[in-house]
């Protein structure tokens, strides 16, 4: 009985150990790359590149989601509240649902998988194949070359598909509800217009820019301390997705909270 | 004044050296000399820890006690910042080449000297132009590390590495895996590299390759350095070590 408690609080322990060790890491990465960032050498090409690679390339993917987002909620929101008579109410509904979470953590998800996945893989795969320690050994410094620019890059992309996301929402509902609802466009714009205020455009808004640091950091961090040779690059990607997605979700709540405190409290 | 003061013919020394990876002991006291111009073989056993010692030398690995000295520092407790210096003094060449995959032989060779040098574009094109057609790979400058074949991959490796010129070059089993041709070219191209004075370290398993490159051969064992010297001395000292040179069951 005792070997069992014994066992049972060592697998405990190393569990907690390990996110421990996890957080511990991806807050070292985040204060030395702030310390990096502002000396020389910089590399601005390798923030281009990655914009284009990051922001660029997921913009389809992230576009799309947002879109059919937007759709669905229309189309739910619309059905549901039909059998009320409240479809009328359908544009107020939809355009602050979407601009306040589900383009911003929607986008973020999909963000997660597949530029946290990118990132993870990639960096994970130079490790093994030891591109980081001659990065490192021609006295450069990954962090400057690798972490940075990806950072940098996706504090810039992500808030900016969010916000594309935010139109291409609220037009793919607005589709719907002439479509299907048979709202009138112009009813349903003017209503978008005078609902979405300035503060729920940056309540959504804003979480983005925690969301991009948290799936870049957590990407970085887990393509670096990738052990075990290519078994260990599926399980640094995997990790990477599912801790990301987990801290968009997770800080979601307490980002709302947040911004509800500083941004609408009288 | 230290006492590296008054042995300048040394490159890179080792004292008192301990290294372990979680309960694992690699390295238990680790001593020994490389003179300056001077190419030292390392052998040793699979898992005995020579890659380990070539990793402390450019700091990729850090000592758990001892000294690293390289030219006249003191390296084992530089943080990144400091070890830039060293890094362009000592050149590592990986054993499987490790050039950066996203980038072409050209922006691989050119990387340290865009990086660390003030040259012109002509200057880095030129110098680059000139260290492929030394190592014969002239023409390949537009492929990408997965377009070349293993034997050229090392080559470009090595180009890489001493493109800045070093002082010091640590090969960590260049020839490995290489056909005979390809393991000659190797061996003459750290020959030329010795011949204009730089200070080597060549851990390998290939024996022909160290005897033929190498002035001694430090064989290591138990996590210490159990010979050195010529081969025949080596060989003397020890019928241990002359059953592991000659590939004999110990």
């Amino acid at each position: 009985m005792s070997t069992l408690v014994i066992a049972i609080s060592d697998r405990i322990s190393r569990r907690f150990g390990n996110l421990f060790r996890m957080f511990g890491g991806a807050w070292l990465l985040f204060v030395q790359s702030c310390r990096d960032l502002f000396t020389r050498p910089r590399y601005p090409r390798l923030v281009i590149d990655q914009l284009y690679s990051i922001g660029v390339e997921s913009s389809a993917l992230l576009l799309v989601t947002a879109g059919f987002s937007g759709m669905v909620m229309a189309l739910q929101f619309g059905l549901g509240l039909e059998k009320f008579g409240g479809k009328l109410y359908v544009p107020k509904i939809v355009s602050l649902s979407i601009v306040r979470e589900i383009s911003p953590v929607f986008c973020s998800l999909m963000f997660a998988a597949r530029v946290g996945a990118g990132i993870a893989s990639e960096i994970a795969s130079m490790v093994v194949t030891q591109q980081i320690d001659a990065i490192r050994v021609l006295g450069t410094s990954p962090i400057k070359r690798i972490v940075i620019p990806r950072i940098l890059a996706c504090l810039i992309a992500l808030p900016l598909l969010c916000v594309l996301g935010n139109f291409v929402g609220i037009i793919g509902a607005g589709i719907v509800g002439v479509t299907e609802l048979g709202l009138d466009a112009t009813f349903f714009y003017q209503k978008v217009l005078e609902t979405v205020s300035l503060v729920d455009f940056l309540t959504g808004f804003l979480k983005t820019f925690f969301f991009a640091l948290f799936i870049s950091l957590t990407a970085c961090h887990f393509g670096l301390t990738v052990q075990g040779g290519t078994q260990g690059v599926g399980r640094a990607t995997t990790l990477a997705v599912v801790i990301s997605s987990i801290s968009v979700l997770i800080s979601d709540y307490f980002l709302t909270k947040l911004f509800y405190v500083l941004l609408e409290k009288p | 004044m230290n006492a590296w003061a008054a042995t300048t013919d040394i490159a890179v020394r080792f004292r008192g050296f301990k290294k372990s990876f979680g309960t694992k002991v690699v390295h238990r006291d680790v001593s020994f000399d490389v003179r300056r111009g001077e190419c030292l073989g390392l052998l040793g056993g699979s898992g005995a820890g020579k890659s380990v010692i070539l990793r402390s030398l450019v700091g990729l690995e850090k000592p758990d006690a001892g000294e690293v000295w390289v030219e006249n520092e003191n390296i084992s407790q530089y943080n990144e910042q400091s070890l830039i210096d060293i890094r362009r003094k000592v050149a590592y060449v990986f054993q499987n080449g490790a050039l950066f995959d996203s980038m072409s032989v050209y922006d691989n060779l050119a990387y340290a000297l865009r990086e660390h040098t003030r040259l012109t574009h002509d200057e880095i094109k030129k110098r680059v132009l000139d260290t492929l057609q030394e190592f014969g790979l002239a023409g390949n400058e537009k492929l990408f590390p997965s377009n070349l074949s293993g034997g050229m991959q090392k080559r470009v490796g090595l180009a890489r590495s001493i493109i800045l010129q070093p002082s010091i070059v640590l090969y960590d089993e260049p020839t490995a895996g290489l056909d005979p041709y390809n393991t000659r070219r190797i061996c003459d191209m750290m020959l030329r590299l010795k011949a204009k004075g730089a200070t080597a370290i060549f851990v390998t398993h290939d024996m022909p390759a160290a005897f033929s490159v190498c002035d001694r051969i430090a064989v290591l064992k138990d996590g210490k350095i159990h010979a050195i010297g010529t081969r025949e001395e080596i060989e003397r000292q020890d019928p241990w070590v002359a059953k592991f040179i000659q590939g004999e069951e110990l």
